[in-house]
Order: structure tokens, then C-alpha cells, then sequence
């Protein structure tokens, strides 16, 4: 097995974006991912304003809204997707549930952050000062591996709570 | 020659941030075993879960044997070579000052003036034992999300794949070939410096977003000697072959950064220079 290698590479000049996407699985791909060789029936359901504080209540976090975006599996489980919406991310996730209504996985579906506020900063605006306008801009989509500080997961792991909630109060009957 | 391979990637939220595994499309179906390798040292090493490895530890009473998992041990002993080497400053025992200033939850049945034991109190049994000399809090956050991503490399090499990459909330590993880019952002989301990686281990550090005042103290949970909290206003980032060592070494380049240099040039890894007119923060 090779060696370990690593470059640090010429300086490109970012206009750094202020906002990073990924779409890692459509609707589609993470169904076939969590439900293998199963079929999902869309169950879409709107909840009224009663579950909507029974949520509220037992997760403890609000709903985006009254629709609640579910499918059931073939084989008895639930593929429910859902957002969460941060300072600075919006997360879309699916959680998949068995046919007793635990949690089988959760996979990130799509992935935004946006530091827009942050441009308007003199020290973030100082960092271009000097290059030329329109040099070597990368799109957002093209920045992946990416090591920084960590971000916490906390905000999808309300989400998921409220996903459980979701199941018990709306699904479950 | 670097290029974007297209790889088939997943994110699930996993050690408290957000696990990211890529692989060759190919081999897609070997990214369920790197996330179960994640999963795997999660509910081994998580202070938060009380059935983890980590929770019996501390639930055990001085003298006590603990029967835990081979994984476990292999951290604690990475965690002891490491504490060797750098005369203390690299040290798990942490987690007693971490409840104490707020960043850690208290155990539940535990009183911290009980589990003031040091890093020399942990007694390495055996492959599956340890025993505390005296009660410890043990806090394996410098170092479990690293060995959980070499262990998540470890599944994806078995599945077989050939190529690809973890990345553990930017505690990140590539393999195979050919080389990948990565990137370093510091605290304001703007890309510091980009590198291109092959069959190596990345992993950042910086304590701008962690601190708390307590009783009029500024405190970080990264500790020098004497427990002065560390303050950095910098991202450290660190290049190893494996993702424990560069987690661990972050640590210990924050507080000591020509220590941290020593060590890694005999791993054949180093601190990335981050270019002087990058902004930080």
C-alpha cells in the first residue's frame, strides 16, 4: 500500500463563498438506500393544530409546518423526511423508521450553509483587498473535503426528535 | 495528477457532528460498513451514552475491573503513549475539569470530587480490562472521532473499496488513489488553504466557538500545563497517516506547537502552514 503524500496547494483566489451545498440523496436514492428492494407509498399527512402542540410538547421543538412528508415501506417501516433550519445551515434528512416505529437510519439529504451576514464584515472583505474582481472564482458545489472547527449535529438531532413526535402523534394510528 | 474522481457520497449525524463517507461508485454499498464502524466506536466511547464503555468506566468504583471492548482499550493506550510522549499535555483525564467548567455533562450517580483520579490511575489490564486506580473522568473527545474514522477506513478497505474518503465533522482521512483535495476553513467559513491529500489523515482545531466565562474566568476545553485554558485566535490543522494521531496532535499543537512538529515528523506528519494573509476568525 502506497505511502501517505500531501501538497499544500497554490493559493487559489476564492471570492470564499458564503455558502457551501451538497446534495448527497434525492427522494429516490435514499429510499432505495434505507428500504432496499422495498416500495414506498407516499402517506403524506397534515397535522392539525392539537398534534401540532402535542409535538411541540413531547420533542420539545416546533414543527416547519403541518405537512408531514412520509412514506410507508412495503415491509411495515416509515421513511419520513424533514428540515432543520440553523443560524447559519438548512438541513434537509430522512429518517427511517421500522414497523414498530424505531429508528432503523438517518441519512442527510441535503446540506446548506450560508454565511452571507458575514460578507458585509470589514475583516472578511479584507482578505480580497488587492485581487482582481472575477479572478478564479470556484463554485460552491465544487469545495468538498472539507476540515475546519466542528459543527454540531444538534439541530438534526432535535430534528429526529421531532421526527419520533411526528411518528407517534401523526403516523402511528 | 489530482482530479475529482466521482465518488458516491453520504452524510449521517454521527459523534455529534456530521459523518461524511465517500467511495467509488462502484463499491456505493461499502459505505453502509463505514458507518457502522462509526456507529460502532460511537456507542463504545460516548460520555453521553450510559451504556457505553466509557460510562461503566466511570461508574466503576475505584479498584474496579471493567470488561470493555478491544477498541476501547486501543484508545487507552494510544491515549497513554501519547500522554507519554508529551510529558502530560496530551491527557484523556481532562473530562474532570470539562464537567467542572461546564463543557461535560456530570454522570449521573457521580460527585466530581470523587473522580479527581489523574491519567497514571488508568491501569491497562488487558485487551479487554482496565481498572482505575483511583476514579476517573475520562473524556476521549481529542481522540475517538479520529480512531473512529481510521476504523471507518478500515470497513470501507475491507468491503472493498478502493478509493475515497471520511470525514468526521473535518477530522478527515483519504485513501487509495489518486490524491484528493481538501480544504481547511477557518472560523468565518472562508477557505484558509487547500491541499491535496493522498492516503493521509487531516484534522483542525480551533477554540474560538468553545469558550465559556466561568466565574469571571475565561475557560476553553483545551488545557495546557497547570490547566491554563488554551486560547488560540488560529485553526491548527494537522497532516498524519491515521486520524487518531492527527485528532490527538491538534491538541497538543494548540498549546505546544514545536512538541507537536517533534512528534509528528517521526509519523511523517506535520502542521499545515497556514499562509500568513489568510483570515481567520
Amino acid at each position: 500500500m502506497s505511502g501517505h503524500k500531501w501538497l499544500l496547494l497554490a493559493p487559489v483566489v476564492l471570492v470564499s463563498p458564503p455558502a457551501y451545498a451538497t446534495t448527497y440523496l434525492t427522494v429516490e436514492q435514499a429510499q432505495a438506500i434505507m428500504f432496499p428492494r422495498e416500495t414506498l407509498r407516499p402517506a403524506f399527512r397534515a397535522m392539525d393544530a392539537t398534534q401540532f402542540a402535542a409535538i411541540v410538547k413531547a420533542a420539545g421543538v416546533a414543527p416547519n409546518g403541518r405537512q408531514v412528508r412520509a412514506w410507508q415501506a412495503s415491509g411495515g417501516g416509515w421513511m419520513i423526511v424533514d428540515q432543520v433550519v440553523g443560524k447559519h445551515e438548512f438541513i434537509t434528512f430522512a429518517v427511517a423508521l421500522d414497523s414498530g416505529g424505531a429508528i432503523k437510519s438517518v441519512e442527510i439529504m441535503e446540506y446548506r450553509e450560508s454565511y452571507g451576514d458575514q460578507v458585509r464584515l470589514p475583516k472578511w472583505r479584507a482578505q480580497f483587498a488587492g485581487k482582481r474582481p472575477g479572478a478564479a472564482l470556484k463554485l460552491d458545489q465544487d469545495i468538498r473535503n472539507i476540515s475546519g472547527a466542528t459543527l454540531s449535529c444538534r439541530h438534526v438531532t432535535d430534528g429526529v426528535r421531532r421526527v419520533l413526535a411526528t411518528y407517534t402523534l401523526v403516523l402511528a394510528h | 495528477m489530482c482530479s475529482d474522481i466521482p465518488l458516491v457520497r453520504r452524510a449521517q449525524p454521527l459523534l455529534g457532528t456530521f459523518v461524511e463517507i465517500a467511495a467509488e461508485s462502484a463499491c456505493a454499498s461499502a459505505i453502509d460498513a463505514g458507518f457502522a464502524a462509526i456507529r460502532n466506536i460511537q456507542q463504545r466511547m460516548s460520555f453521553h451514552e450510559s451504556g457505553s464503555d466509557l460510562s461503566r468506566i466511570h461508574r466503576a468504583n475505584a479498584g474496579e475491573c471493567v470488561e470493555v471492548d478491544r477498541h476501547t482499550i486501543e484508545v487507552l493506550r494510544l491515549a497513554e503513549r501519547l500522554n507519554a510522549a508529551t510529558a502530560g499535555l496530551f491527557d484523556i483525564t481532562t473530562g474532570h475539569a470539562l464537567v467542572r467548567d461546564g463543557f461535560l455533562p456530570l454522570p449521573d450517580g457521580a460527585m466530581l470530587e470523587d473522580c479527581d483520579g489523574t491519567a497514571d490511575d488508568v491501569e491497562i489490564v488487558d485487551d479487554t480490562h482496565v481498572r482505575c486506580r483511583r476514579r476517573v473522568l475520562i473524556d476521549l473527545g481529542g481522540i475517538a472521532k479520529g480512531y473512529a474514522v481510521d476504523r471507518a477506513v478500515d470497513a470501507l478497505l475491507e468491503a472493498g473499496a478502493r478509493v475515497g474518503i471520511v470525514n468526521a465533522g473535518g477530522d478527515l482521512r483519504v485513501f487509495g488513489h489518486p490524491a484528493q483535495t481538501v480544504h481547511i476553513r477557518g472560523a468565518s467559513g472562508g477557505i484558509l488553504a487547500s491541499l491535496l491529500l493522498e492516503n493521509a489523515a487531516l484534522a483542525s482545531s480551533a477554540n474560538i466557538d468553545t469558550r465559556r466565562v466561568v466565574r469571571g474566568r475565561i475557560c476553553t476545553p483545551h488545557f495546557a500545563p497547570r490547566g491554563k485554558p488554551v486560547l488560540i485566535d488560529r485553526t491548527i490543522s494537522v497532516m498524519a497517516p491515521t486520524c487518531a494521531i492527527a485528532d490527538a496532535m491538534t491538541k497538543v499543537a494548540m498549546t505546544d506547537p514545536d512538541l507537536a512538529e517533534l512528534l509528528l515528523a517521526d509519523q511523517h506528519g506535520g502542521i499545515v502552514a497556514i499562509p500568513l494573509n489568510a483570515v481567520d476568525g
